[in-house]
């Protein structure tokens, strides 16, 4: 049977436009079905989070207002950082008088940089303010609250907090933030006997040592008043030293 | 003859000539002589059944070749053969008296119709409804790709979110669009009564609806844009101020009342406003298609025929042709063998004198008495080929050349004649038509009915005739 010219453009157009249509179709019920599945409490995806942060703020001594609004701003900036997906957590070393570790916000990032086609950018940005950035910055503001501890076991809640499966068996890359004036005071090790001259930092942590393989720590220490320049380098150089030995992969420290 | 041979013969001659043998008196050649006499004979056997096998073959070839060739009596059974199928598709002939019926019932009623609603024009609709419907796929298409655009800020799941709204949107702009030209305007136009008001409100109705659809989407796309939308909120802002909206949603807006307006006028062209008068044109264009195609092809396979036999004629005569070239060069080749078989006849002849002379020269040379009296001649070498074969194959080569002359001068009568056996043709084609699908009735009447290149035929003189 032979078709007419007109015929043939015809069904050439029918066949061109159902090409398009179904095409379309079928990437929006790709897009839709390869989204991954999330738990409605931390929302990372139910295989895993793809990534972690964990912020470990010591505040076993009261910050100064300036030291709050610029730890809070620090944790916004890391907040807005995080890709899609990667799971924040917040761990504070108590500000109860034992100084016991708390973890004060657990969550994974639901992204601010999304692609048009199967996310929207503004909506996406909503979600983060809300899910996100929100309940970060009371989180934050809470912890300027609270009076001083009588211990100060950093070393201790490092490698407490890093022994967690969940930052330990996760897969994508992973980063630690301790926030802290690095003034350990445990009765293995404490700044206040002195022993900072005579023992390494590694010796207040034998039986348990933290395992920061391959992850990168960023120390910002907190200023305390009363405390000269050369005591400050020599606890950058103990915890520099402390940090290596516990298998960081690059340990860089900031002033709060 | 080699020359350890020819020495040793000649040292016989002389070992035999010293003892004065053979005798003087001895009439019959002696055992050399008679081993150079045995020998050249048996070449000439060797030779002589040769030649006269290949003589025997190619004589064989001749007769079977010259058995089969195609006399003028051939052809003019193909002739017969022809004529007679030409006959046998007329009398197998059963469709196309019920193609014709069915033409005229079909002719029957578009023209009551007709008559019943006083038209008196061209029925309308689309010459190629694939193109027709493919131009409002297309422009579904674009309106659909640029809704995508339009929506994808509104929807959390960006443009694949976007599309489905999309997919609404037009599929609503195109079904209400199609089916209120096709139902609403079509009646409108060509309706009466009730009917036609009917018609005319629910077009109505269906245009506001669209416009207040594609209104609302729009207002609908500007707070979705900034916030979670309810639907009530939208009927609220597309009463209270249907125009105030964004640049966007404005183009969005107009987007959809295009596609709208293009599929209304589609749809009131996909088919002649007079109900049933396009599908009865249609039936009757068709029915007409299939009657025409029964004559082309009927006819068709007539005159087939005859170009079949004109075929058959030519291809006769040249293989005539190249028959009678082979059986020349068969001719020529059992020649050949002959030839060949005397010429090795005389060869053998001489190399047998030349090696008795030597032998007896050698002998007498040497011996004391005289020779023998047969020394002095030398047995002739009778041809042992039978060449009587020759004379007959020449004289068939003959009388098929002859029998090829006539069926030459056949073929040249045949497609003299082609011309008026195309007639005659037509005219058997045209007596069928009268009596088997017409009913005796005018002739002209069927090139009324169809504008086809076949029918020409009927009208023409020779097919009249």
């Amino acid at each position: 049977m032979t078709r007419r010219p007109q015929d043939r453009w015809g069904v050439l157009l029918l066949i061109l436009s159902a090409l398009a249509v179904t095409g379309m179709a079928g990437l929006a019920a790709r897009a839709e079905l390869t989204k991954p599945r999330r738990d409605p409490v931390t929302g990372c995806p139910v295989a895993g989070a793809r990534g972690h942060t964990l912020i470990l703020v010591d505040r076993t001594d009261a910050l100064t207002p300036d030291q709050q609004t610029h730890l809070q701003e620090r944790v916004v900036r890391i907040e807005a950082e995080i890709p899609r997906d990667q799971m924040l957590s917040v761990w504070v070393l108590s500000t109860t008088s034992e100084g016991a570790l708390e973890r004060v916000f657990c969550r994974c990032s639901p992204g601010r940089q999304v692609g048009w086609w199967s996310d929207n950018p503004r909506f996406a940005a909503v979600r983060a303010d809300s899910l996100m950035a929100r309940p970060l910055a009371t989180a934050v503001r809470r912890l300027s609250t609270g009076q001083g501890a009588h211990r100060s076991g950093i070393t201790a809640a490092l490698s407490e907090v890093t022994g967690l499966a969940e930052f330990q068996n996760c897969a994508g890359p992973r980063r630690i933030v301790l926030v802290s004036d690095l003034h350990e005071n445990s009765t293995e090790w404490s700044i206040y006997r002195g022993d900072a001259g005579r023992t390494p930092l590694e010796a207040a942590l034998t039986p348990l040592p933290p395992n920061l393989r391959g992850v990168p720590v960023e120390v910002v220490v907190i200023g305390r008043a009363g405390r000269g320049d050369q005591e400050g380098l020599l606890l950058r150089h103990l915890w520099k030293s402390f940090l290596a030995a516990a298998g960081a992969s690059s340990v860089s420290f900031t002033r709060l | 003859m080699s020359a350890g041979r020819e020495n040793w013969f000649v040292s016989r001659a002389r070992a035999r000539g010293r003892l004065n043998l053979p005798a003087s008196s001895e009439s019959s050649i002696d055992d050399a002589q008679t081993e150079i006499v045995e020998r050249i004979e048996s070449e000439h056997r060797a030779l002589a059944d040769e030649c006269a096998k290949a003589a025997h073959r190619d004589a064989a070839r001749f007769t079977s070749i010259a058995d089969q060739l195609d006399g003028p009596a051939e052809l003019t059974v193909e002739v017969e053969q022809t004529m007679a199928q030409i006959e046998e598709h007329l009398a197998q002939d059963q469709s196309l008296a019920g193609l014709h019926r069915q033409a005229l019932e079909c002719t029957r009623d578009l023209r009551a119709l007709m008559d019943r609603h006083g038209v008196d024009r061209e029925a309308r609709y689309p010459g190629s409804y694939p193109l027709h419907f493919g131009l409002v796929a297309l422009v579904g298409t674009v309106e659909l790709l640029a809704n995508t655009i339009y929506f994808a800020p509104t929807s959390e799941s960006g443009a694949t979110g976007g599309f489905l709204q999309a997919l609404v949107v037009t599929g609503c702009n195109l079904a209400i669009g199609l089916g209120t030209g096709y139902f609403g305007l079509r009646e409108l136009v060509a309706g009466v009564g009730a009917r036609r008001v009917l018609a005319g409100l629910g077009a109505a109705a269906a245009t506001l609806a669209a416009v207040a659809f594609n209104v609302a989407t729009a207002h609908f796309r500007d707070l979705a844009t900034l916030a979670e939308v309810a639907p009530g909120t939208v009927l609220r802002e597309t009463f209270h101020d249907p125009l105030g909206l964004s640049y966007n949603s404005l183009t969005l807006l107009a987007l959809g009342i295009l596609t709208f307006a293009f599929a209304v006028w589609k749809g009131y062209e996909s088919d002649d406003p007079l109900a049933g008068y396009g599908p009865s044109h249609r039936r009757l264009i068709a029915a007409r298609g299939a009657f025409c195609g029964g004559i082309e092809d009927l006819l068709g396979r007539m005159l087939g025929e005859l170009e079949d036999l004109r075929r058959t004629c030519r291809s006769t005569v040249n293989r005539a042709t190249g028959d009678i070239e082979e059986l020349g060069e068969l001719l020529a080749s059992v020649r050949g063998h002959n030839g060949r078989y005397e010429r090795g006849r005389a060869d053998l002849e001489s190399d047998r004198t030349t090696m008795l002379r030597d032998y007896r020269c050698t002998n007498v040379r040497v011996r004391t008495t005289p020779a023998p009296s047969y020394f002095g001649s030398y047995p002739d070498l009778p041809s042992l080929l039978d060449d009587s074969i020759l004379p007959d194959l020449a004289a068939r080569l003959a009388r098929a050349r002859e029998g090829f002359e006539a069926l030459r001068v056949e073929r040249d009568r045949i497609e003299r004649q082609s011309t008026m056996r195309v007639a005659f043709v037509r005219a058997r084609f045209a007596a069928h038509m009268r009596e088997q699908v017409f009913g005796n009735g005018d002739l002209a009447h069927v090139t009324n009915f169809s504008n086809s290149g076949s029918l020409a035929l009927l009208a023409s003189p020779g097919g009249a005739s």
